[in-house]
């Protein structure tokens, strides 16, 4: 008996269960089916031998519905895991090839050459021995490329293992017919066998291609290692009572976790899933999905993030997300995502290859052709052969292939490990060239919550009593400023009182009366049109905060003016910093808000921008892109994703500033998970590395391709005597394909 | 010029020939999904290429490609549809099941992941 559980959709009411439920029970091996239609899910015990769990899902379709069994479709993981046992076959295979073609290669080495090697034993330079030597080396080593290249000619398609098949085999076989059949062939040639060269080449071409399975493996390590973060079960709680310590739990497989479901964390263990705490408090080690280095301190009601360590406390916190939604689920879908996607650079490399290997092929022909017409008259064959030979083997048409995904692979690979999420070749390219940033002020620039940052006396109240009473009014009005100074109060343990007669005059003041005292709040028009006086110092203390960024607050007690509460959005930690860095780059920067012109300037210059756009309202960001855009200006917008979004959408490249768990995944081309300004420097330069690197690659590779195909085929000889040795092709090859993965793993170890 | 040396000359140009028109000049292989309950599907083969290249489908019915892919080497080991953000291992001698609903109409690329190997998806609406 096993049971499984059906997820459905398309019911619309509890007959439509019924429906199902009738359906599934009438299933051959079927022992007991239950659907539950608030949980959209069948639950089916059934016989293994009997039972087909497609045929559930075929006839819950004939009757209208759709249906999807669990773990038939193959999983995240499982995806993952087959991956790496394919690569890590590839890998113990190439290893165990290049080993055995090595041990037979030497002695066919130095057996080929008996007038360098004359310690050498006869035998082994009996051309029966050597091609007893070659045949496994030919067959077996180098089946891959024999069978690639069959299976290309029935598909009438040719890549580099044609190239490689043909070439060896070219050596191979006229090296044969030397050794059986010599009299076919003029005198001069007899003594000329190439079992070395077929031999050496396939050894060195399977030597590279360790190497590159090796080193392939590393480029997509970032990916494996996030997808490796997910936790497999968790401790779900029975019955919620208060009391961390004696609480009774399950042990559950992390699948079976629902929205909702309480679940336990101890220290030291990885959080299950994202959530909320409803219990406990403790820090967490976040650094694994958002990049964050310091510990994150979580108390009841923050939010926690699956995957994340937990490290000093316990706690209890309810699943907010499960499966496929949680933030760890969403960076691993986007990263891959971008690796799927293509850089525009890529389209030149694209083309090349797709007449590439024919291209060889015709050149290693008209070689042959040519040294055979036209070559040295005593020994145009053999010059034709090893040429021929030469040009197949040197040709690397897997460097270009390699060149742009590796690069993407390691670099997007690298960002998601620091929190910053790479949308692709496309948005990669559009940072290399960005030269302007447009930053939004609150919320990106600024932590997004006004707070209470000076307090100004003018009386002989304590600040304390000038919070208290200030709070204790502003607690009844749900003005944005007045819940900073609640905040505020909160926070300092400072009592907040019971308020008669409040009163809230729109756009200017409010008031009401704390313990027999009047208390009035709000503008210098307010205060004053109640019989409060206000003398110069007040002024001049009201200009000097407007002038810093911050929005004054008067407060008058009992009649007369008591003090000033200043309120400001206060900058991030590292936004100075940022913008700095920034500037460095040779980067223009601008700083977009609805702030009054006065303040925003005083903000723009604490942080460091020159250039500010103030009394911008929120539907005409867009525009205010467009008009930098039309400038010439290759911009890229720095907002928070949800209320600049259109602004992202037109700007060059959109960098959304996520905060926790709220990435804003779909917008933007980069998505920063922490909100760290910072890393806007970090991912730009992270891309422009990254394009750096592909260009690299397609260079080298490109120029490696198109400088030593040539001097194989020969076209140095006739000016310089210079000609190409095929096993230094083989060598050259073998190295071509690893250099390009090796210069993309460089992007690993860059310092961002 | 001697006899043997007019053979490889014209032999060569032959074989060169037989290059661009063998590998070349190969015909388009076609093959439209077959709709069936609510579903078009296709099976392609995957050996050093993709048999057939070209796969027609309808908009907005689940298409479901079957991937058999019958071979070891690396080389064909990703499959990608960039435009349904697609990125998907193919197990080695299995097929691998890709279905997703094209929502929109058009020419499409699949291809390898290192853009050696090209298909291409029609998408008709």
């Amino acid at each position: 008996m096993a049971s499984k559980t059906v997820y459905l959709s398309g019911m619309t009411c509890a007959s439509c269960a019924l429906t199902i439920e009738r359906t599934l029970k009438k299933q051959k091996g079927v022992k007991n089916a239950s659907v539950n239609f608030a949980l959209r899910k069948a639950f089916v015990d059934y016989d293994e031998k009997e039972a087909n769990t497609e045929d559930w899902v075929k006839k819950i379709k004939e009757r209208g519905y759709d249906a999807e069994v669990e773990n038939d479709h193959p999983q995240e993981e499982g995806e993952k895991d087959r991956e790496e046992k394919a690569r890590e076959k590839e890998t113990s295979e190439l290893k165990r090839k290049f080993l055995i073609g090595l041990i037979l290669s030497i002695p066919i080495f130095f057996g080929s050459y008996p007038m360098w090697f004359p310690w050498m034993p006869e035998i082994l330079t009996d051309f029966r021995i050597l091609l007893l030597l070659t045949i496994p080396v030919q067959f077996w080593v180098g089946l891959q490329f024999l069978r690639g290249m069959i299976a290309g000619f029935r598909h009438r398609s040719a890549d580099m293992n044609t190239l490689i098949g043909i070439g060896t085999l070219a050596a191979f076989f006229f090296s044969a017919g030397v050794t059986f059949f010599p009299e076919i062939f003029p005198e001069k040639l007899r003594g000329d066998i190439y079992y070395d060269t077929s031999a050496v080449i396939i050894t060195l071409i399977i030597l590279g291609r360790y190497f590159e399975a090796l080193t392939r493996g590393k480029a997509s390590q970032a990916i494996r290692a996030l997808v490796g973060l997910q936790p497999k079960t968790a401790h779900r709680i029975r019955n919620h009572e208060s009391g961390i310590m004696n609480q009774e739990y399950d042990e559950v497989l992390i699948e079976d976790i629902k929205v909702g479901d309480l679940l336990l964390v101890k220290p030291g263990e990885k959080i299950p899933t994202d959530g909320v705490v409803v219990e406990g408090g403790s820090a967490v080690n976040e650094s694994m999905v958002t990049g964050e280095s310091m510990p994150v301190s979580k108390k009841i009601g923050d939010t926690v993030i699956g995957a994340s360590i937990n490290e000093t406390g316990s706690f209890i916190f309810r699943a907010a997300k499960v499966g496929k939604d949680t933030m760890l689920s969403g960076i691993i879908k986007l990263v891959e995502e971008a690796q799927a996607s293509k850089a525009p650079i890529q389209k030149l490399a694209d083309l090349v290859t797709s007449y590439f290997v024919p291209a060889v092929l015709i050149i290693a022909v008209a070689t042959f052709a040519a040294w055979y017409v036209w070559g040295p008259a005593e020994s145009a064959f053999t010059f034709a052969l090893l040429n021929m030979v030469g040009v197949l083997i040197i040709a690397c048409p897997c460097a270009l292939g390699l060149a742009t995904p590796t690069a993407i692979m390691v670099g997007t690979g690298k960002g998601a490990q620091n929190g910053i999420l790479i949308k692709g070749g496309e948005a990669l390219e559009r940072a290399y060239k960005i030269n302007t940033i447009i930053f939004d002020k609150t919320g990106t620039l600024t932590r997004g919550e006004p707070e209470v940052t000076d307090t100004v006396l003018h009386s002989d109240k304590s600040p304390e009593v000038l919070i208290s009473l200030a709070a204790s009014v502003e607690k009844r009005s749900e003005h944005p400023l007045a819940s900073a100074i609640v905040e505020h109060a909160k926070q300092k343990n400072i009592p907040i009182f019971e308020v008669s007669e409040f009163k809230s005059i729109s756009g200017q003041g409010i008031q009401g009366r704390v313990d027999g005292d009047i208390i009035q709040i709000g503008r210098q028009s307010f205060l004053e049109a109640n019989n409060i006086k206000i003398n110069a110092n007040v002024s001049r203390d009201i200009d000097r905060l407007s002038g810093e960024g911050k929005t004054p607050v008067l407060v008058g007690i009992g009649g007369n003016f008591a003090g000033i509460i200043a309120i400001a959005d206060a900058l991030k930690e590292h936004s100075a910093e940022a913008i700095k860095k920034i500037k460095q780059q040779s980067i223009e920067t601008y700083m977009i808000t609805g702030d009054h012109q006065k303040t925003a300037e005083a903000i723009a210059k604490k942080v460091g921008i020159e250039n500010v756009m103030a009394e911008v309202l929120p539907k005409d960001k867009a525009q205010k892109v467009k008009e930098l855009q039309e400038k010439g200006k290759i911009v890229a917008m720095v907002g928070d994703g949800i209320n600049d979004a259109p602004a992202l959408a037109q700007a060059d490249l959109g960098i959304a500033i996520g905060s926790g768990t709220d990435v804003a995944i779909e917008t933007g081309d980069i998505v920063l998970v922490k909100s760290d300004l910072r890393d806007v420097i970090r991912a730009i330069i992270l891309s422009r590395r990254t394009v750096r690197t592909i260009w690299q690659n397609l260079f080298f590779s490109f120029f490696y391709n198109g400088a030593l195909i040539p001097v194989a085929a020969g076209l140095l000889f006739p000016f310089f005597g210079i000609l190409l040795n095929p096993i230094l092709a083989g060598a050259a090859m073998a190295l071509s394909s690893v250099s390009v993965v090796l210069n993309s793993l460089r992007l690993q170890r860059i310092k961002i | 010029m001697s006899p043997d040396k007019i053979i490889v000359l014209i032999g060569g140009i032959g074989l060169i020939g037989f290059i661009v028109w063998y590998f070349l000049m190969r015909p388009e292989e076609k093959e439209e999904a077959r709709t069936e309950e609510g579903a078009q599907e296709i099976k392609i083969l995957v050996e050093r290429g993709y048999a057939p290249e070209t796969i027609i489908a309808k908009k907005g019915i689940l298409l479901k490609l079957m991937f058999e892919r019958k071979e070891e080497d690396s080389c064909s080991e990703r499959l990608l549809i960039p435009e349904f953000k697609i990125n998907q291992f193919l197990t080695p001698n299995a097929v691998t099941e890709i279905s997703f609903v094209p929502d929109k109409a058009g020419e499409f690329e699949f291809r390898c992941g290192m853009g050696m190997l090209h298909g291409k998806l029609i998408v008709k609406s």
